[in-house]
């Protein structure tokens, strides 16, 4: 997954206490070209999505644009009591810029231009191809984020953002992990739709949810809208918001190296390592190397049940007969030796069996 | 169970070799031949590109079709007709087929494939006839307690714990590294190193991007476009023939574990059979209707607590790591007192002095060899001793309450089993042939 753009801000939600990670994202750099500069080597691992993935998200996506969005206006129609056939649809894909305009300025100046006239309860578009929302996340830094369609539901008479995955789903069922990236990409799409709302005194109406249409076992066919609640995830980009408002206050990058930079973070270990970091960053070998001793290598529920804080190491000693030297130590020892006999294999019968 | 679960991990890591978490097997012996099973797919499709399978440790067939995209089924043909013929065999013979996969998402690539095919007009009939049987035998693998499909990194989830996180467990080649360690090496090292590479039946990135570039070129009809083909499948070949070697030293791993089979499998065993008797017979189609799904999930619930509840009697680890989180409750015998009055119930006074119990007002409990079934009447703690004390008031059992000695303990769980799997079968037939407005949302 990207550390640039808004895909940045999905990444640094998912571990918000990981300042590597929020130094990363503020700095718009990415975990595989921070990774020889740490290591000293190239990243051989796994790097983005598959091709194939790739091209078939892209194909489902155009096939859901075509004509005008007609088969994407059909399937958002019955979910918010819409007539397709009278839809009407704007793709903000085909706004010219002007002079002295980028492209991405004249996309955000056209998407603002459709909530002044939804303030002023003039006609709007009611599906909107891919608008642009700014999302900030330091005074005067902002992302922009281009959610796949954006649909007006009368009753809340505001946009709601809508996703399109192509992944499919079978009986109401999407596989986890990309249903977890989907909804936190959402969620920030959620947050920099209210901050533009908020330009016109729209807040209000903005609902934390979105309309994904996601694929199925039939070809390009799209499935019905599904309406995700995002109540949960938008208050952990928002969190991870603020903390990398925090980053980049803290001015990392200005004094040093960016190589220097990261090497510093990890050799201090201001970092965060947890499970889920073997999904979403390259550095996980590297953290992981570095508590090797800490019970988060364990896992999270290990570490939590053990305590951050105990020497794995020597508790390994203690398990293999070192005598215990403090009163944790010895209560340690018994807790193991208890459990150890109550599952029936001492230490010496897998000593043989190591053997 | 997170405190024990940590301390077993922490104890493989110690010794540098993965833990059995249960003292019998889940899953019953192989029957003499079982079908292995490896594939490789394409993501996002999620179609089969190369597939290798066969009895045993023998390879029986392996094929592989260049461009998975063109919906053609000519390389699943060999499959369809072995997988047909071996389980007309075994059901014929009264044997339960058994089938391995690596991984659940083989089983869900299945599904897609029993999905996309079972009712093709424009695929042959074998194809038609072997996505059904598919669609049988994923609704089997659903199935708490089932013995015909074989999901080996499950398998070996369930039974073993390592010295690395849950998440690192869920690479079937990291698994193994410390199911079965290389000797003398450090089984960390090993799995941190296989974990690089993806096992979740797809190729290496590598080979994926050569395949997807060779992709174009491997359309054209010239020697150029049959090279590419030709090393399409090569590619695919190599990553198939490994996903093979790795499902058969899972299964190797697991049997290797050398516990004994639980008691409790032949009953589960017999379900199975007579569940495979009933499905793969005729056009059978998975449930979609109210009715259906409601005995479906009413069978699946009486099975989860089944499975539970043999776990619990028959292995000895399972039961104790229970004892940790509660679902099993340790208690020693306060009490006895007859019915007060005629008709009335016997009632157990009990007291455990266990960190985490699972009894509430209202909540059944039943001994672990099901000898004795009661309900918890009244519950209160002491706060000196820390102990916990209820009354049972007994509903099955009574000719066993009457032997039990004042001072006996008892091991008690809330996993009662109840089956009303009959009754339940009686209604949800007079839902589906009423079909009322309120579960079918249509006027009556």
């Amino acid at each position: 997954m990207s550390f640039r753009g808004a895909r940045g801000l999905v990444v640094a939600s998912f571990n918000p206490a990981c300042d590597t990670l929020l130094t990363m994202v503020a700095l718009r750099v990415e975990d595989v070209e921070v990774y020889p500069l740490v290591t000293g080597r190239a990243y051989d691992g796994e790097v983005g999505e598959r091709r194939g993935a790739l091209k078939k998200g892209n194909k489902f996506e155009s096939w859901l644009y075509a004509n005008g969005a007609r088969l994407l206006a059909t399937v958002v129609a019955v979910e918010f009591g819409l007539r397709a056939d009278n839809m009407q649809v704007e793709d903000l894909r085909k706004v010219r810029a002007r002079r002295r305009q980028t492209l991405q300025e004249a996309r955000l100046a056209r998407t603002r231009e459709i909530l002044q006239r939804l303030a002023n309860n003039l006609p709007v578009p009611d599906l909107l191809i891919q608008p642009a929302f700014a999302v900030s996340i330091a005074p005067g830094e902002y992302r922009v984020v281009y959610p796949d369609y954006a649909v007006l539901s009368r009753w809340e008479q505001m946009y709601v953002v809508g996703e399109i995955k192509a992944f499919i789903t079978r009986d109401n069922k999407a596989p986890a992990l990309s249903l977890k990236r989907t909804r936190r990409q959402a969620a920030v799409e959620v947050i920099a739709l209210r901050e533009e709302a908020a330009r016109f005194g729209l807040e209000g109406r903005v609902d934390d949810r979105a309309a994904c249409v996601f694929g199925t076992v039939k070809g390009l066919n799209p499935s019905a809208v599904y309406q995700e609640r995002l109540d949960a995830e938008v208050s952990e980009v928002r969190t991870a918001l603020r903390r990398l408002e925090r980053t980049s206050a803290l001015g990392l990058g200005t004094s040093q190296s960016v190589e220097e930079l990261f090497q510093n973070l990890v050799g201090t270990r201001a970092f965060n390592f947890e499970e889920q970091c073997f999904s979403i960053c390259a550095l996980h070998t590297v953290c992981r190397a570095r508590i090797a001793s800490q019970p988060t290598v364990l896992g999270d529920e290990a570490a939590d049940a053990l305590g951050a804080e105990v020497d794995l190491p020597r508790l390994a000693e203690l398990i293999r007969g070192a005598t215990p030297l403090t009163p944790a130590e010895s209560s340690f020892v018994s807790v193991v030796s208890d459990l150890i006999g109550l599952l029936g294999y001492g230490p010496e019968t897998w000593a043989e069996r190591v053997a | 169970m997170e405190l024990a679960n940590a301390l077993l991990r922490l104890y493989a890591r110690s010794v540098g070799r993965a833990l059995p978490v249960r003292s019998t097997y889940s899953l019953g012996p192989d029957p003499p031949k079982p079908l292995l099973l490896a594939l490789i797919r394409l993501v996002g499709e999620e179609t089969i590109q190369a597939l290798a399978w066969g009895f045993g440790d023998t390879l029986l067939g392996l094929s592989v079709n260049w461009n998975a995209l063109n919906r053609q089924t000519g390389h699943l043909e060999g499959f369809a007709r072995d997988l047909q013929l071996y389980f007309g065999a075994s059901l014929a013979s009264g044997r339960l087929p058994r089938i391995w996969i690596s991984q659940p998402l083989t089983l869900e690539c299945l599904e897609l494939l029993a999905v996309r095919y079972s009712r093709n007009k424009y695929t042959n009939e074998r194809i038609r006839s072997f996505a059904r049987l598919l669609a049988v035998l994923v609704h089997e693998a659903a199935c708490p307690g089932q013995q015909t499909v074989a999901v080996a990194s499950d398998l070996l989830s369930r039974h073993l714990v390592t010295g690395q996180s849950p998440s690192e467990e869920s690479h079937l080649g990291a698994l193994l590294a410390w199911a079965s360690p290389p000797p003398g090496q450090d089984p960390e090292t090993v799995a941190l190193e296989r974990a690089r590479r993806p096992a979740t039946a797809m190729l290496s990135r590598l080979d994926d991007d050569r395949v997807e570039a060779l992709r174009t070129v491997a359309r054209l009809n010239n020697p150029e476009g049959l090279a590419a083909r030709a090393e399409i499948a090569r590619l695919l070949e190599s990553a198939v023939r490994e996903e093979w070697a790795l499902l058969a030293g899972a299964r190797d791993a697991f049997w290797d574990l050398d516990l004994e089979v639980s008691p409790g499998v032949d009953n589960l065993a017999a379900i199975s059979f007579d569940r495979l008797m009933f499905t793969s017979r005729g056009r059978w189609s998975p449930p979609s209707s109210v009715h259906a799904l409601a005995k479906l999930y009413g069978e699946h619930e009486y099975l989860s607590t089944l499975v539970e509840a043999l776990d619990f009697r028959y292995d000895q680890r399972v039961r104790e790591l229970a004892r940790t989180t509660g679902q099993v409750i340790r208690a020693r015998v306060l009490a006895l007192e007859p019915p007060a009055e005629r008709g009335g119930n016997w009632r157990l006074l009990l007291q455990t002095l266990q960190e985490r119990t699972h009894v509430r007002l209202g909540a059944s409990l039943q001994t672990v060899d099901w000898s004795v079934q009661g309900r918890v009447v009244t519950f209160e703690g002491d706060m000196r001793s820390e102990a916990i004390m209820f009354q049972l008031s007994i509903t099955g059992g009574i000719r066993k309450v009457r032997t039990i000695q004042v001072g006996t303990v008892l091991d008690w769980t809330d996993a009662v089993v109840f089956n009303n799997l009959m009754l339940n079968s009686m209604i949800y037939k007079e839902l589906g042939t009423l079909r009322p407005w309120l579960a079918y949302g249509k006027d009556p």
